[in-house]
């Protein structure tokens, strides 16, 4: 286990450290230096690649949600907490290798449904597995709700909508906020998919990282890393304390 | 009660719409396109094109060197031969991410609540960070004059000028893979072990079992449905990956990932041809997916009884 933890530690720590190198080459220490971090500021090209990303993620995020959510409510709705009757179809997505997914909607946006691809045909497939995490999470939180409560609720006076807005939907919340992050967190990583299916002149972060990856090393890569490894660490971290905050009540 | 069940239904409409049309069609197009004839880039006229180039060659092999037997063999079609180092590759991932998660695993689970929290945590690690980061890593380690040969160097073990060519090998590739793909296997080989009763372990060796014993006779078969799972997990996934292959692989190290890659985004592109690679490919991993849920089903109905 030690072994283990070192082997699982050090390509990260090495990553790190060698960000603030100031040598040109990424694997030559050259003394202590932020330069790499003020060159990545500085970038044009990359400040363009991450808000493409942020506007992707955000937009596949509130779109999976959405549709997720009601996709949930409206499945227990039909069959209640029963776990036997999942719909297999909702985790399919997800059991799809991504290359195929991508490849897949290549072909869609160029011969079936010919559009210019970009932000919205990345939007359409960042959508697909979103809308299946949210659905998972969601599911699961409303698995252990009581229908009796809606109609203890509509024996007290509550209209059917109010019974759902005061007593179903805050307690889906925690499910919600955590499915949604989950999205998120896949949307702003993803790779394959954006590969696939985006346009001429239009990257993602990670597209972006790719062609830089497969130019050369560098030291600014490694800068770049580590902010997205801090990035993805928080968003992991607010995740769990999202659902374990909720878990207690 | 009608008006409950419609309104169900047309809540699970939109989700049922959107992966219908950006999922379900374009599959169902892939499935076409393996049949269509290359154009530019495609034509919906049916031809059997794809199959016959990968075909082509016949599903022989041939010895690698016909003077020296030793150097082996090799398949003289080259979608066979791609798709036996992909599942060769896939194989030793899946047997490392088991050599190096079960005995974790077996650590863990027999760890103190905080203890496992803070393992559990780091075992996640590579599941937060981003597969091109990590990749970016293990390269910035392995390729040459990286820190792997500047630290054997150092310690005087490789010579000056000596290379060890560790990157853009199939090894790189498996050991980044490995890395990558660890959680997958921790954790259902864990939620396994997490059920078992050790009591079991007590008795064997009371009944004077050796330790080796217990492990094959007693921790093993009741542990196996769960590394089933793990290992399935990571040879389906690894076999369509397509990271790795790019940044550790190189060009000598094909694998069905970056061949499906290249026919549709490299020129020229040949999408008849990658479709039918793709179907090979879902066709294997669906088959996997199905034997880890059937695998896991059993569990599931032996803790019932």
């Amino acid at each position: 286990m030690f072994l283990t933890s070192i082997f699982l530690l050090v390509p990260l720590v090495v990553l790190v450290v060698y960000s603030f190198s100031g040598s040109r080459y990424a694997t030559v220490w050259g003394g202590f230096s932020t330069q790499w971090y003020v060159r990545l500021v500085d970038n044009v090209e990359l400040r363009e690649a991450l808000w493409i990303t942020l506007k992707l993620g955000g937009l596949s995020t509130l779109l999976a949600t959405v549709l997720g959510t009601a996709a949930a409510l409206g499945h227990w709705r039909l069959c209640g907490g029963g776990t036997r009757a999942v719909p297999t179809f909702f985790y399919l997505p997800v059991m799809v290798p991504e290359i195929v997914l991508g490849l897949a909607l290549l072909i869609f946006f160029t011969k079936v449904w010919t559009v210019e691809r970009g932000l919205w045909t990345m939007t359409a497939g960042h959508v697909v597995f979103g809308v299946c995490y949210v659905f998972a999470v969601v599911s699961a939180r409303l698995r252990g709700f009581d229908a009796r409560l809606l109609e203890a609720a509509r024996d007290l006076g509550a209209t059917p909508w109010q019974a759902f807005r005061l007593v179903q939907l805050p307690m889906m919340v925690p499910g919600i906020v955590g499915g949604a992050l989950l999205s998120l967190a896949l949307s702003l990583d993803e790779f394959v998919i954006s590969y696939f299916v985006t346009g001429a002149g239009i990257s993602t972060l990670p597209v972006k990282i790719f062609a830089m990856m497969k130019k050369g090393v560098t030291p600014e890569i490694n800068a770049l890393a580590t902010v997205l490894l801090m990035a993805s660490v928080l968003l992991a971290l607010l995740s769990i304390m999202v659902q374990g905050k909720h878990r207690a009540d | 009660m009608m008006g409950r069940l419609r309104w169900s239904w047309f809540l699970m409409l939109p989700a049922l719409l959107w992966l219908g049309v950006f999922f379900v069609v374009p599959l169902g197009m892939t499935a076409v396109a393996a049949f269509a004839r290359r154009g530019e880039p495609l034509e919906w006229t049916f031809s059997m094109a794809a199959w016959v180039e990968l075909g082509r060659g016949g599903f022989g092999v041939v010895a690698r060197d016909p003077d020296d037997a030793a150097a082996g063999w090799r398949f003289q079609n080259e979608a066979l031969a791609v798709g036996w180092r992909t599942f060769w590759v896939s194989a030793a991932t899946t047997a490392g991410a088991f050599l190096i998660g079960f005995p974790a695993a077996l650590f863990m689970v027999r760890r103190s609540a905080r203890w496992r929290r803070v393992l559990y945590g780091l075992i996640m690690i590579p599941l937060v960070a981003n597969s091109l980061i990590l990749a970016y890593a293990w390269v910035t380690l392995l390729r040459r004059d990286g820190l792997v040969e500047k630290f054997l160097r150092t310690l005087g073990v490789l010579g000056e000028d000596g290379s060890l060519g560790l990157i853009y090998t199939p090894s790189a590739v498996v050991l980044g893979m490995i890395y990558w793909y660890l959680p997958f296997m921790v954790y259902p080989v864990y939620s396994s072990l997490e059920k078992f009763d050790w009591r079991l372990l007590e008795a064997a060796a009371d009944l004077g079992a050796t330790a080796w014993q217990r492990l094959v006779h007693v921790l093993w078969p009741l542990s196996l449905p769960g590394i089933m799972t793990g290992c399935l997990l990571v040879f389906v996934q690894a076999a369509g990956t397509l990271v790795f292959p790019e940044l550790l692989g190189g060009s000598k190290t094909r694998l069905l990932g970056p061949l499906i890659h290249d026919k549709f985004l490299s020129y020229p592109e040949n999408y008849p041809l990658g479709s039918a690679l793709a179907l090979a490919l879902m066709i294997l991993t669906t088959f996997g997916v199905w034997q880890a849920l059937r695998v896991s089903g059993e569990r599931k109905d032996n803790s019932v009884s």
